[in-house]
């Protein structure tokens, strides 16, 4: 299944903005991309990035095994979000390098964990985990009715520079 | 092959290191292949674009070849499919490249749009406009639109066109004054009878290079640039293409874009 991922640069540059702000206790900072879609043919997705739900200073939780670790209410807010808006819903997170950023197995494990939990809210829709490095992005989509995440092969950046990114 | 491709690396390098693989993989889509059309693909082919997807129903006839690049006469002879005509332009310059050619109205295989990079719109109605426009919008593709026209004046004709730049969240073709509710409802009170607009090469050609300018700068930005629209405006007296004063008093949000729930299929289901 082909997956590509589109974003405007004026959402990227909000998403980014707020993922290098510093927390009092959290190592870095996550959020939700809210998402909608189109088809293609024969077999494929566009995910096209519409809005960005920021995690609040207050929803994180203090622990020391991971670079952030979000409280229920944040979770609750992003399903919540998914719920009103009909969206999908992907989680972003930033790795401090250039480059194409890779998921540590804590990402892997971590989002395994709980990007389903959308499909208790919004089982139509594809959920999915986004990882941002300086220069570029990664991500990976749970489709409905499959178990295992897909791997977005190519992402887009649409501004004032139409950047294109193969993975 | 690798020599001409060397040398047009070579001869493009200020575009940047990865130029050549950026423009060969870009999938660009050319919707109308007539007067402006043929242009815009035959410069892309030449820049190195290699992904393309190009649609019109229509076939050539006698009164295409004076604007239609690389129509022959034999092609109005048999009506060969316009798409056709344009597939043998672009395989001449880059045989490497892959066309997609849709011989069909582009709303009856408008899927082939979403996943393109950038959409150029050589059509010639506001309407097919208005339509084009917004579904480039709805999956968040970088829209190209030429148009020009002649109009009979009080001491000849007079013409006039423009490329523009419709970017999401940036100012569209209502935003700049083409798209306006009486010309769609002129154009629509004249339906069936408006025959073919007037058509000439050398306006064509000077839009159609200056878009293909822009989709080139999208990709492979030989400076900074900023902003998030582009208009031109051409003046076929004065042979000039100027930066519309109009920028000046747009929006900094589009206001006839602004509802993200018009992104994507609507009623979409895996």
């Amino acid at each position: 299944m082909r997956v590509l991922f589109r974003i405007a640069s004026s959402i990227l540059e909000i998403v980014r903005e707020d993922l290098r702000r510093p927390h009092a206790f959290a190592l870095e900072r996550v959020g939700f991309l809210s998402c909608r879609f189109a088809r293609l043919k024969p077999l494929g997705l566009v995910i096209l990035a519409c809005d960005y739900l920021s995690v609040a200073d207050g929803e994180y939780v203090n622990d020391s095994t991971v670079g952030a670790m979000m409280g229920s209410e944040a979770i609750r807010k992003a399903l919540q979000f998914a719920y009103n808006n009909d969206v999908g819903m992907f989680h972003v997170h930033m790795h401090d390098h250039c480059g194409s950023p890779r998921p540590s197995k804590t990402d892997l494990d971590e989002t395994a964990k709980f990007i389903p939990d959308f499909w208790h809210v919004k089982p139509q829709m594809p959920h999915g985990a986004m990882i941002f490095s300086r220069d570029s992005i990664s991500g990976r989509c749970w489709y409905p009715a499959r178990r295992k995440p897909i791997s977005i092969s190519k992402l887009a950046i649409v501004g004032p520079q139409l950047v294109c990114i193969w993975n | 092959m690798e020599l001409n491709r060397h040398n047009r690396q070579v001869n493009q390098s200020f575009l940047g290191t990865n130029s050549e693989s950026i423009l060969a993989q870009a999938r660009i889509a050319i919707i109308g292949l007539s007067g402006g059309g043929s242009h815009v693909a035959l410069q892309l082919a030449h820049v190195g674009a290699g992904n393309f997807v190009v649609i019109d129903y229509d076939h050539v006839e006698a009164r295409n070849l004076n604007r239609l690049v690389g129509a022959t006469a034999r092609d109005a002879q048999l009506g060969t499919l316009k798409t056709n005509v344009i597939r043998r332009v672009i395989k001449r310059v880059n045989p490497r490249a892959k066309v997609l050619a849709v011989p069909k109205k582009w709303q009856e295989e408008a899927e082939h749009l979403r996943d393109c990079d950038v959409i150029f719109g050589c059509v010639d109605t506001f309407a097919e406009r208005q339509q084009l426009e917004a579904a480039a919008r709805r999956y968040l593709i970088p829209y190209i639109d030429i148009g020009m026209d002649v109009c009979p004046v009080d001491d000849g004709f007079s013409i006039g066109g423009q490329v523009v730049l419709s970017m999401p969240g940036g100012p569209c073709l209502r935003c700049y004054g083409i798209l306006t509710d009486e010309r769609l409802s002129r154009e629509a009170a004249q339906y069936g009878a408006a025959g073919s607009r007037p058509q000439v090469v050398w306006a064509n050609g000077v839009l159609a290079s200056t878009a293909v300018g822009i989709c080139v700068q999208l990709l492979c930005p030989w400076r900074n640039r900023q902003g998030r629209g582009i208009l031109r405006e051409y003046d076929g007296e004065s042979h000039t293409l100027s930066a519309s004063n109009k920028m000046a008093y747009f929006p900094s949000q589009c206001p006839h874009f602004s509802d993200s729930s018009s992104v994507g299929d609507p009623f979409w289901k895996p």
